[in-house]
């Protein structure tokens, strides 16, 4: 026989009705201590899950309900009827160190195995299946706004950009899926070059006086072609923003002070990931260097010319969370 | 401590209004451990990971209800009531909702805008039903809050309310979030008592007039601290040590504003359950922006320090603070009586959730 004391309400006023509540041998839960009697079967009864050690309750049909704090004499009653076993197993987890050590090593591992492999996979997966039409949509107006914002026009001469354009155009030629375009641009005086998901690659005058010869900048420029190939600024942008959302739905609901902790590994996994794109980029250069016989050390000359040509630039704000693979390391892939 | 002594005024002593035996100072005390529900939460966020999301809505409604169940008043907890197989079809749907939209995009501009207007108009209906789904499923003592707007009502507010901000330029911004903190408490029910709301607008000026004044100085030091890197002057040196001192530099006045956005969300919190009379029993709110600073500054070290795993032990230190916070003056005995009413749906509470709209206005 079970046996236990609650407090009892039934439902229609606030009023507490302290209250002893017997399992007797036909399966009826009689409740004793209100003005008149009152009984219902076990069955009928619903029993709120078990949460850490706070009162459940025991609702009666009709809608009056008692609650208990007796955990003991509640899971006993609920074994009886033969219910509540989810409930119990995820009570029993919630209850043991050993389990949340366990979960909290399980969710590191399938926080780092997501965050290495899981997300950059399904990013690449989406890039791909997004339409060619569809992925110059989304770089259209990019330059218009950098244009507007960090670059300045070109310096260079024209029949320098011709030149170059020239060659730029040859080099196109290989890809003719590509909708590829060169831009001239300055940028704060700094040699630098990056691509655009609409096709556009933009070259800096600093970066074109910097090279020791042509090979050099189209060296430079089919590293950016394979940035464009691989579509890595569509995947950059799927994988933060999956990152930011993963992140936000399982840390959730912890108001506005989390939003900044929150942040921070999203910016530091995306540098992550943008050395693995660079790393990709990289071979793609190779390969092109290597099937028109262009010397792969030029890729590695212009690489050491911009490394110390960083290196004696002072440090920029935006440099903070540096984003490319350490140069040494790509210089030696371009040297052998 | 009686932080609120009864008011004895010369003139009504020994009258049967001061002299009122059964009026009582009635604190709520929050009894979470930080321990225990450390542990319900990592679980919550591995079975989540594990099920894909699924668990989600049974991870909400524990969640929901560990802290109702350590919210108590005059001896009694409140209690959580929420179907997680309610709240996953909500989910379900908003997310089919939102994926529906999404992909119109790809079919047809005009499809997608008209979907995203369409919203956009159901934007007062969601808020409606989610917070119908958490009052009907807040219970105290065995009687259950109730909102009871519909969605036509709270379409009228919102409107206006818009109207109100865009042709204010902002100015009416007080006042409208005033109105529509009254239009949502005023609606809500605890059993058959229809609350009354006391505050103010003025007070929502006050309130927003001194957070504006309190992030003057975050801008002073923060403008004064890039002139002086001007003067520096514009050698390269200093230009690159300005650029480097960008991003500290904007992180520290995003700290700083955790300043007046204690003080902000303590008085707005005093004003919304301050200002709450429930029919004899009236509602009195303490919370103070220094002590709600003090929580934010170390929870936010805490969390990042431990790389979120102190996420729980923070919540449950705010909760706490929240409830110490609050009293329910009460006349008489604590007295409401149940009216029945329909079943309202998860929908709202899952778009809801989509839409990060704080609904904890049940407690």
């Amino acid at each position: 026989m079970i046996s236990f004391s609650a407090t009892y309400y039934d439902g229609v006023t606030t009023e507490p009705n302290p209250v002893v509540v017997t399992l007797d041998e036909q399966g009826m839960l009689q409740v004793t201590g209100l003005p008149g009697p009152l009984a219902h079967p076990l069955t009928a009864v619903r029993i709120s899950p078990r949460i850490g050690s706070t009162t459940r309750s025991v609702t009666f049909p009709g809608g009056a309900k008692c609650e208990v704090t007796d955990h003991a004499a509640l899971e006993e009653l609920e074994r009886r009827v033969g219910r509540g076993k989810l409930n119990r197993i995820v009570h029993s987890l919630e209850s043991s160190w050993r389990w949340a050590a366990g979960a909290v090593v399980a969710f590191l591992l399938f926080a780092v195995v997501g965050a290495k492999w899981g997300i950059p996979l399904l990013a690449q997966r989406a890039a791909d299946a997004v339409p060619p039409t569809m992925a110059r949509d989304l770089g259209r107006g990019t330059l218009e706004a950098l244009d507007g914002s960090l670059l300045t026009p070109s310096r260079l001469t024209e029949a320098r950009q011709r030149e170059l354009d020239e060659a730029f155009q040859q080099m196109a030629t290989h890809y003719p899926e590509l909708p590829l375009s060169l831009h001239f641009r300055s940028l704060r005086q700094q040699p630098n070059a990056f691509a655009l998901p609409d096709g556009s690659v933009v070259v800096t005058d600093e970066l074109v006086e910097l090279a020791k010869s042509d090979d050099e900048v189209m060296a430079v420029l089919a590293h950016e072609i394979g940035h464009i190939h691989h579509r890595h600024s569509l995947r950059m942008a799927l994988e933060s923003s999956a990152v930011v959302l993963l992140l936000s739905t399982y840390l959730g609901d912890v108001t506005q002070l989390t939003t900044l902790s929150a942040a921070l590994p999203a910016i530091y996994a995306q540098a992550h990931y943008s050395r693995e794109l660079e790393t990709e980029a990289d071979t793609f250069a190779l390969q092109y260097l290597k099937e028109n016989g262009i010397s792969r050390r030029s890729f590695a000359d212009i690489l050491r010319a911009l490394e110390a040509a960083s290196d004696a630039e002072p440090q920029h704000g935006l440099q903070y969370l540096a984003s490319h693979p350490p140069t040494r390391e790509r210089i030696a892939r371009f040297s052998e | 401590m009686n932080p609120y002594p009864p008011v004895v005024d010369a003139r009504t002593e020994g009258s049967q209004l001061a002299a009122a035996p059964d009026e009582r100072e009635l604190p709520f005390q929050f009894t979470g451990s930080a321990q225990e529900y450390f542990r319900i939460w990592i679980v919550n966020v591995l079975l989540t990971v594990l099920t894909l999301g699924i668990y989600s809505a049974w991870a909400k409604v524990r969640t929901k209800q560990y802290f109702y169940r350590n919210t108590w008043l005059d001896g009694t907890s409140f209690e959580f009531t929420g179907n997680p197989v309610a709240v996953l079809k909500g989910r379900i749907l908003a997310g089919a909702a939102l994926a529906l939209v999404f992909g119109l995009q790809r079919y047809s501009i005009g499809l997608y805008v008209g979907s995203i207007v369409l919203l956009v108009l159901a934007t007062p209906w969601v808020l409606v039903k989610a917070l119908a789904f958490n009052a009907r499923n807040s219970a105290y003592r065995n009687v259950r809050f109730a909102f009871t707007a519909n969605a036509g009502e709270a379409a009228g507010i919102y409107l206006g309310m818009m109207l109100i901000y865009v042709f204010s330029c902002g100015i009416g911004f007080p006042y409208a979030e005033w109105r529509m903190t009254s239009f949502v408490v005023t609606r809500h029910l605890f059993g058959d008592l229809r609350p009354v709301w006391r505050s103010k607008p003025a007070a929502y000026y006050k309130t927003y007039l001194v957070a504006l004044g309190l992030t003057l100085p975050g801008y002073v030091v923060f403008f004064l601290a890039l002139a002086s890197f001007k003067d520096a002057g514009t050698g390269e040196e200093a230009q690159a040590a300005l650029q480097g001192m960008l991003i500290p530099m904007a992180l520290a006045f995003y700290l700083y504003l955790l300043v007046p956005g204690a003080f902000l969300n303590a008085q707005k919190a005093n004003l919304l359950y301050g200002g709450v009379e429930l029919g004899p029993h009236v509602l009195h709110s303490k919370q103070r922006g220094v002590e709600l600073l003090k929580l934010y500054v170390v929870n936010l070290l805490a969390i990042v320090g431990s790389l979120g795993l102190l996420i729980p032990w923070a919540k449950i230190r705010l909760a706490r603070y929240r409830a110490s916070c609050l009293a329910l003056h009460a006349t008489g005995p604590l007295v409401a009586e149940s009216l029945l009413d329909d079943e309202p749906s998860a929908v709202g509470e899952g778009l809801a959730d989509l839409g990060d709209f704080d609904v904890g206005i049940g407690i």
